[in-house]
C-alpha cells in the first residue's frame, strides 16, 4: 500500500520526468565520427572534434518559413527526424590523428582543440573560411591529448595526455605555465577545473584522481576510483574517462566503466559521485548492464540531473538523463546509439549528442555499392519544452 | 607386480592419459645446462650446422595491423596513433612499437597477407594449419608440423613446447593426423608440468626399477594395439626424461631482475624469457601465446596497453637471439589469426579483417629488414600480390630447409603435401 508521502514523492518524480523529458527535434549527418562536441557561448556555432583530424563547424541558420513547412511535411526528414538547422562551415584542419579534446573560451571568440598526435591549437571559430590557428603547440604532449578543461575565467587551460602528464597553459599566449607529473607515467585520460578556479583534477588509467592546487600545481590529495580499472591478462582496462564538477562545485563526477574483462571489453557504465569536501564517494550510478560499457561524456544540469552518453561493447550505449538520488535514469533516448559526445546549448533548452550510425560493426568485407565505407556520427538534437 | 601396499588397482591401470601424466610426473628433471652456451659456436667447432628452431608468438584474437606493422596515419581509418621511423630506412611502424622500431633490420614484415576466414572458431585452426586443401584429414598445427618434419633437436628436448597463460599439459589434438606424439607440451604460466619431480625420499634404484617395470608393462600393453599411441607414450616418457635433466630451466631464482625488467614484468614478458630458455635448451619449436587481442571495443586504448608489452618482450628476445648468434638458425614469427577492420565501429573498436593484414617474421633463412607487399592508401585492401597463409607456410618450411613443394607427409600410405598445393614460397622474403 502506498503511503501519502510515497505518493507525493512519486507524483513529484513523475512531474520532474515529464518536465525534463526532451524531444528529438533534429538530426545532422556528418560523414565522419565525432569525438567531442561544444557549443560556443553565443550559441550560434556548434563545434565537433573529428576522427578525421579536423574540427567540424556548424552555424545556426533560422530555417525559412517554407523550409519549416517542408520539414513539417516530412520532405527533409531522415528517419522521421528533420535535419537540424545548422549549416556546415569550413573545418579547422591544422590537426593530425583524431581531434580528441575541444573547449570554447567562456567569453567566446576562441576555441581550443587538441589531437591524438599531441598538437594543441587556439583558433577563432567565426567566419565562413577555414579558420587559422592563433597559436599552436605542436608537441603539447607526447602523443594523444585525451582531454582538456578551461578555468572558469578562461585564462588557463589544462590538458591531459597519455604521456602521463597534465599541462597548464595560458590561453591568451599559449605559453606553458606548468606541467604536472604525479600519475607515475600512467595515461591521464580526463581533466577538469573546479568551478571556483582554485583546483584541477586529473584522472588516469588506473582509476586514480589527483587533486592539484591551482595555480601552484601542488598535489593536494588522491581520490580513489580504482573500481574503474582492471588488469585483465595483459590489458589495462577502463580508467577514469570523464571528470566533471557539478556547477556548485560540491560534487565531482568520475566516470568510466566497471570493467569485467578485457579484449572485447565489457563493463557497466558507471558514474561515481564524490563529495568534493571530504573526497569520499557518496553515490554510484550504474547506467546499464555489463555490455553497455563506457560513460563517454556527461554534463550536470542545474535542474538536478546528469546527461550521460554511453557506448557499449557489444551493447549499444545510449543517452541517459539521470536524476541525482534516483536509482535509474528517468529518460533513455531511443534514437542515438553508441554515444560519444554531448553538448548543451548555452541559451536554448537544447542538448546535442553524437551517436554512431547503426550497423557500425561487423567482421570482414562489407561493401556498399562496391565501396568500403567508414562509419559516422549522426548528431541528435534534443529539446526540452522549458528550462524552468 | 610390485604394488605399493597403499595403491589400488585403479591407480595402476594404464590408460593413455595416465601414461602421459605419469611420464611427466615421473620426470624429475634436471633442467639447467645449456643456458647461454653459444651453441652456434659449439656446433661450428664440431663442423655441424646448428639445428634450426622456431619462435612462434601467437597474439590470440587479432592484432590490428594499423596499430602495429602497417600504420596509415592521417587517413580515414588510420586511428589516433602516429607512425615512427625504424632502423630500416623508409619503413615506418606504429608508435606503439618503439623497441621493435630499433630492431626492424633484424626481421621482415609481410604487409600483403590476405586470408579467408573472419571467425575465430574457424580462423585459428585454419591459420595454424596453413589452410591446406581439404583432403578429408585434419592437418597438424605449425608446431606439430615442424616437430614432425625436422624432428627433435639433438638436445632431446621436447620438439614442440607451448608457453601459455593458464593451465598446461600435453595437447595432442594439435598434431592432427600425425598422431599424438607430435602434440604440444604446454607449460601453463611458463611453469614446468606439475609433479615433475619424484618424491624426495624415493631412492634412485627404486626409480630405476619403476622405469623397468613401466617398460615391461608397456610392452604387454601395446601388443595388438595402435603403434601410434604407443609411440606417443614413449615420446612422453622421453620428453619427461629430457625435462628431468634440465629442471633448472624452470628455476625462477636464476632469472635476474635486469632480465625481467628488460623483457617487461608482464605475462608476455616473463613467458618470453621461458621461451628463450626453451630454445636455448634445444626445443625445436617454441610457441608463446598471449590472449586478449580481440579488441572489438576500445581498440585504441587496448592496443596502447597491449602492444608496448608485446613490443618490449619481442625486442628483448630478438636482442638475445642476436647476441647469442641464434637468430641465424631461429625462425621468428609473430602473428594472429587475422587483422582488424580498417573501419572503426561504434564501440571505438575494430572487428575481424582477414582481407589485408600483416605478419612479422624473420631470422633463419629470411631476408632482414624486408617489407613484403603493400596495402592501399587507406589500408583496406592489398594492392600488391596477396599472400595467403599457405604462402607463408611454404616460405617458413623453405627457410627451415624443408623443400615445401616436394616434401610430403605419409599418412598411413596417403601422401599429403605439407602446405597448400596452389601456394608457393615468397621468394623476396627468402634470404
Amino acid at each position: 500500500m502506498t503511503t501519502k508521502p510515497e505518493k507525493k514523492a512519486a507524483d513529484a518524480a513523475e512531474a520532474f520526468r515529464q518536465r525534463w523529458t526532451p524531444k528529438l527535434t533534429g538530426r545532422l549527418e556528418p560523414d565522419r565520427q565525432i569525438a567531442r562536441l561544444r557549443f560556443t557561448p553565443c550559441g550560434k556555432f556548434l563545434l565537433g572534434g573529428g576522427y578525421d583530424g579536423t574540427v567540424w563547424r556548424w552555424q545556426y541558420e533560422e530555417p525559412p518559413q517554407e523550409e519549416n513547412a517542408k520539414q513539417s511535411e516530412g520532405k527533409s526528414r531522415r528517419r522521421g527526424v528533420p535535419e537540424a538547422p545548422w549549416r556546415p562551415l569550413e573545418r579547422f584542419k591544422s590537426h593530425g590523428g583524431w581531434v580528441t579534446a575541444l573547449e570554447v573560451h567562456p567569453q567566446g571568440g576562441i576555441a581550443f582543440s587538441a589531437d591524438s598526435w599531441g598538437r594543441l591549437c587556439a583558433w577563432g571559430y567565426e567566419g565562413p573560411q577555414e579558420p587559422k590557428p592563433r597559436w599552436q603547440q605542436p608537441q603539447a604532449h607526447d602523443g594523444w591529448v585525451t582531454d582538456m578543461a578551461l578555468s572558469p575565467d578562461g585564462r588557463y587551460l589544462a590538458t591531459a595526455g597519455v604521456d602521463g602528464t597534465v599541462a597548464l597553459w595560458e590561453t591568451e599566449s599559449g605559453k606553458l605555465l606548468r606541467r604536472l607529473e604525479g600519475h607515475g607515467g600512467s595515461e591521464v585520460l580526463a581533466v577538469a577545473f573546479h568551478p571556483r578556479g582554485d583546483a584541477v583534477v586529473s584522472g588516469d588509467l588506473f582509476g586514480r584522481v589527483l587533486h592539484w592546487e591551482f595555480p601552484s600545481g601542488r598535489k593536494v590529495r588522491e581520490l580513489d576510483a580504482s573500481v574503474l580499472y582492471k588488469l585483465h591478462r595483459l590489458q589495462d582496462c577502463g580508467g577514469v574517462r570523464v571528470l566533471r564538477f557539478a556547477p556548485d562545485g560540491k560534487r565531482l563526477a568520475v566516470a568510466g566503466t566497471r570493467p569485467n574483462n578485457g579484449a572485447t571489453i565489457q563493463g557497466v557504465p558507471t558514474v561515481l559521485l564524490f563529495d568534493w569536501e571530504s573526497g569520499k564517494p557518496h553515490a554510484e550510478l550504474s547506467l546499464g548492464p555489463k555490455n553497455e560499457c563506457f560513460v563517454c561524456d556527461l554534463l550536470f544540469h542545474e535542474a538536478g540531473f546528469l546527461a550521460v552518453a554511453t557506448s557499449g561493447t557489444p551493447g549499444t550505449g545510449r543517452l541517459h538523463l539521470h536524476r541525482e538520488g534516483e536509482e535509474k535514469p528517468f529518460f533513455t533516448a531511443r534514437g542515438p546509439i553508441n554515444c560519444h559526445a554531448l553538448a548543451r546549448h548555452p541559451k536554448w533548452p537544447l542538448l546535442v549528442v553524437a551517436g554512431t550510425n547503426s550497423g557500425s560493426n561487423g567482421n570482414g568485407r562489407q561493401l556498399r555499392n562496391g565501396k568500403y565505407v567508414g562509419n559516422h556520427s549522426p548528431l541528435f538534437f534534443f529539446q526540452w519544452a522549458s528550462e524552468g | 607386480m610390485n604394488r605399493h601396499p597403499r595403491c589400488n588397482a585403479e591407480q595402476h591401470r594404464l590408460s593413455r592419459r595416465r601414461v602421459l601424466q605419469g611420464a611427466l610426473g615421473l620426470c624429475a628433471g634436471a633442467w639447467w645446462g645449456l643456458r647461454h652456451r653459444g651453441l652456434s659456436a659449439a656446433f661450428a667447432a664440431e663442423g655441424k650446422e646448428p639445428p634450426r628452431q622456431v619462435l612462434f608468438v601467437w597474439l590470440d584474437g587479432g592484432l590490428s595491423q594499423l596499430e602495429s606493422w602497417d600504420p596509415k596515419p592521417g587517413t580515414q581509418f588510420g586511428g589516433p596513433f602516429r607512425a615512427i621511423a625504424t632502423s630500416v630506412p623508409g619503413l615506418h611502424i606504429c608508435e606503439l612499437l618503439p623497441e621493435m622500431a630499433k630492431r626492424m633490420h633484424h626481421v621482415a614484415v609481410v604487409r600483403s597477407v590476405s586470408t579467408k576466414d573472419n571467425s575465430h572458431s574457424a580462423g585459428v585452426p585454419r591459420i595454424l594449419r596453413g589452410d591446406p586443401k581439404n583432403r578429408g584429414v585434419v592437418y597438424p598445427y605449425l608446431g606439430s608440423a615442424v616437430a614432425k618434419l625436422l624432428g627433435p633437436c639433438p638436445s632431446g628436448m621436447p620438439p614442440y613446447i607451448w608457453v601459455k597463460p593458464g593451465s598446461g599439459g600435453f595437447i595432442d589434438k594439435y598434431a592432427g593426423f600425425l598422431g599424438p606424439k607430435y602434440g604440444a607440451l604446454a607449460l601453463g604460466e611458463g611453469r614446468p608440468p606439475q609433479n615433475l619431480l619424484p618424491p624426495k625420499d624415493l631412492p634412485e634404484q627404486d626409480l630405476h626399477d619403476r622405469h623397468r617395470l613401466r617398460r615391461l608393462v608397456n610392452r604387454h600393453f601395446v601388443a595388438g594395439r595402435n603403434a601410434q599411441i604407443n609411440d606417443a607414450y614413449e615420446h612422453a616418457y622421453h620428453m619427461a626424461q629430457a625435462l628431468m635433466s634440465r629442471r633448472k630451466l624452470f628455476d625462477e631464482s636464476t632469472i635476474s631482475d635486469e632480465e625481467r625488467d628488460r623483457y617487461g614484468r608482464t605475462q608476455i614478458g616473463q613467458h618470453m624469457i621461458v621461451a628463450r630458455r626453451m630454445l636455448e635448451a634445444g626445443a625445436r619449436f617454441v610457441q608463446v601465446t598471449s590472449y586478449g587481442w580481440d579488441t572489438h571495443g576500445d581498440n585504441f586504448l587496448a592496443h596502447r596497453s597491449l602492444v608496448p608489452k608485446f613490443d618490449r618482450a619481442l625486442a628483448a628476445v630478438i636482442d638475445d637471439l642476436v647476441a647469442s648468434g641464434r637468430i641465424e638458425h631461429t625462425l621468428i614469427i609473430a602473428m594472429s589469426e587475422f587483422g582488424r577492420t580498417p573501419r572503426i565501429n561504434g564501440h571505438v573498436g575494430r572487428d575481424h579483417w582477414p582481407e589485408a593484414w600483416s605478419v612479422l617474421t624473420g631470422g633463419c633463412g629470411l631476408q632482414r629488414g624486408a617489407v613484403i607487399g603493400a596495402t592501399d592508401q587507406q589500408g583496406v585492401f592489398v594492392k600488391t600480390e596477396p599472400y595467403d597463409i599457405g604462402h607463408l607456410f611454404h616460405t617458413w618450411f623453405t627457410a627451415l630447409g624443408i623443400d615445401s613443394q616436394h616434401t610430403e607427409y605419409d599418412n598411413n600410405g596417403q601422401p599429403l603435401p605439407i602446405a597448400h598445393d596452389d601456394c608457393f614460397p615468397i621468394k623476396e622474403l627468402l634470404g
